[in-house]
Order: C-alpha cells, then structure tokens, then sequence
C-alpha cells in the first residue's frame, strides 16, 4: 500500500469515527415506520399493473378489430330495418312492411341477392311458433312455396322451390338445427 | 418474523442514520430515507435481499439524494452537527472532519461513506452506484485531497483566532 493510499484510509477510518459519533434520534423498532405503516406487499407491483392495463388495451383493440362491421360480409338484416321492396321503403326503414296476407297467414323470410345482403319479406304461410323445429320447418315451407312474383322482393332471387307437403323434417340439437327436405328443382 | 426484522432494524436503523445524515446533513431527511430504506426492505423482503447492511445503505442514499433539496439549509445544517464531548480537540477535529464532508459534492460524499463507514469494497460500491470500480477509486483520491484541504484550512483558521 502507497503512502498515499495509507494516509487516505487513515483519513478514512478517521472520518467512520467521526461519523459514529453522530448523535442521531433513534426511533425505536416500535414507532418506526415500517412497524406502524400497513405493509401488506402489493400483488403486483406498479409496473407489472402498466403492463397488465397495456395488454388489456390491446386486447380490446385486437378484439375490436376482429368483430368490426365489414362492407363486405353479408349480413342478415333485422326485419325492422329492412326493406322488403325496392328503395322508395327504405326511408320508413323502422317499420314493419306491408304485407298483402293477414297476420295470421304471413310468415317473415329471407332471399339472397346476389353480391348483396339477404333481404326480409313477407310470404304467405303459416308460423307454427310452438318449437324451434316447428318454426323452422313453417318458415322453410312458406319459403319453398312463395311464388316469384307476388312474394319474392326486387333484385332478390328464390333458390327454392319446393313442394311443401312433401316433408320437411327439422331436428335441433343444441345450437345446430339439421333441416332435410326434398326440392323439386334440386332434382330430389 | 417480526422479531427478525426488530433486531435487523435496531442493528441496522442507527448505522444507516449516522451514513445518511453524513451525507446529507439533514437530519429530518435522513431519519425520512432510512425509515423509507426499511419499508422498501419490509417489502422486498429478507430472503430476497443479499447483503442487507448495503442494500438499505443504497436505498437510503436514493432516497435522501431524491428528496434532498439543494437549498442553503443543507449547509447551515451541517455547521450544526453535534459531535460526542469526548476530549475538546478530538471533538474538533470530527468536527472539521464531517464539516469538510459537507464541503463535498452529493455523490462524493456517498462514496466516501460507503467505503470508509460502510467498509464497501471498490466493486460493491461500483456495482450499486452504477459506476466504474475506477472511477470509484478515482472519486475517492478526490474526495480524501479535497477533506484534507478543507481540514487543513480549518485548523489554520483555528490556529489564526488563538
């Protein structure tokens, strides 16, 4: 060890001495802070609580964007907002069409168009609203029965054309119904 | 546990207070950074803590140098140390000693308590204060010159009054 280095840790152990002598207020264990402070330790800790508020966000984000409305996916509309006919109905959007049966011999239905949303109208039929089953199966028969020109709305188009009486079965099974009919223009 | 930590603090508390008060000179603000350091230890807890004694040592520093103001308190504060009556000119020079201390930069003073009270080594106090190990050698060469010249110039000022 250098003369330097000697001196120094003399001044040192000089200057620990001084500073051990310091008289400081010693609070006892009791009083302290840490005895008297809830001291409970946090689950997460400031950082982790960012990054979990950071993924959430980001989560919803993600998830925002994955359920976003596309122009392009074709979507069933309401029968409120529908328009059954052409676009003159499409200002009174809200109300339910007019339909030419009564109430007790229309049935709500949809028809595809081409490259656009199906579109909802009325057609003469009757709802048997006492099961799902039943309800698809009058529905899918009102459908199969409409005729082209009284029933099916402009720019839509009725792919089926059935004989109702020729048995429509509906089996439901959770979230899944499996409908089986026979068509006359699929051939059987 | 809480007996373990009661004979850490007592171990502990009055040690850390002299250091911080040493490097800060306010004792209000070193009792607040050491009683911080032991709630930030009380949390981390024991097991997690390798070489506590340096640990709540650093913790404190930050604390103090965090809430420290740099007003001219400080050094009026430090003129008032009190020193143990244990013989008038070894209380003198202690005196000198911990005013000259004040007279240093904040993190001078840091380093010298922790080398010279807490007896850390060149890499402990590098590895905590984020520094070179030469710089920490570098810093003390400064700091001891500099305590030996404002040393010297109090007892020549003593010796002028007499």
């Amino acid at each position: 060890m250098t003369a330097e280095r000697q001196d120094d840790e003399i001044l040192g152990r000089a200057l620990s001495r001084a500073i051990e002598t310091i008289e400081v207020n010693e609070t006892p264990f009791a009083k302290s802070r840490m005895a008297t402070r809830p001291t409970t330790r946090a689950i997460f800790g400031p950082w982790q609580v960012v990054g979990i508020a950071a993924a959430l966000v980001v989560a919803l984000a993600i998830g925002s964007w994955l359920v976003r409305p596309s122009a392009l996916s074709p979507v069933a509309a309401p029968p409120t907002a529908s328009a059954p006919q052409g676009s003159a109905l499409l200002a009174n959007a809200t109300t339910a069409p007019a339909s030419a049966y009564p109430e007790s011999e229309r049935v709500w239905v949809y028809f595809a168009r081409d490259g656009l949303p199906p579109v909802g109208s009325f057609v003469r039929g009757h709802l048997l609203n006492t099961s799902p089953t039943a309800r698809i199966a009058s529905r899918i028969a009102a459908l199969g029965s409409a005729s082209a020109a009284a029933d099916v709305p402009y720019w839509a188009a009725n792919a089926l054309s059935l004989d109702a009486s020729r048995g429509i079965s509906v089996r439901a099974q959770g979230d899944t119904a499996t409908v089986a009919f026979t068509s006359r223009t699929a051939g059987g | 546990m809480i007996d373990r930590w009661r004979e850490v603090y007592e171990r502990e508390y009055p040690r850390l207070l002299r250091a911080l008060l040493a490097i800060g000179g306010d004792p209000a603000a070193a009792e607040d950074a050491a009683h911080e350091a032991f709630v930030k230890a009380h949390r981390t807890g024991l097991d997690n803590i390798e070489k506590l004694p340096a640990w709540l040592f650093v913790v404190g520093t930050r604390e103090a140098f965090r809430k420290a103001s740099r007003s001219r308190r400080e050094r009026d504060v430090w003129a008032s140390l009190p020193a143990r009556n244990d013989g008038f000119d070894t209380a003198t020079d202690r005196a000198d000693l911990l005013a000259a201390l004040g007279e240093l930069p904040e993190r001078q003073r840091a380093i010298v308590v922790a080398r010279y009270f807490y007896g850390l080594s060149y890499d402990e106090i590098a590895d905590h204060f984020d520094i070179k190990s030469g710089t920490v050698g570098a810093t003390l060469h400064q700091a001891t010159l500099r305590l030996r010249q404002i040393q010297l110039a109090g007892r020549l000022a003593r010796g002028a009054m007499r």
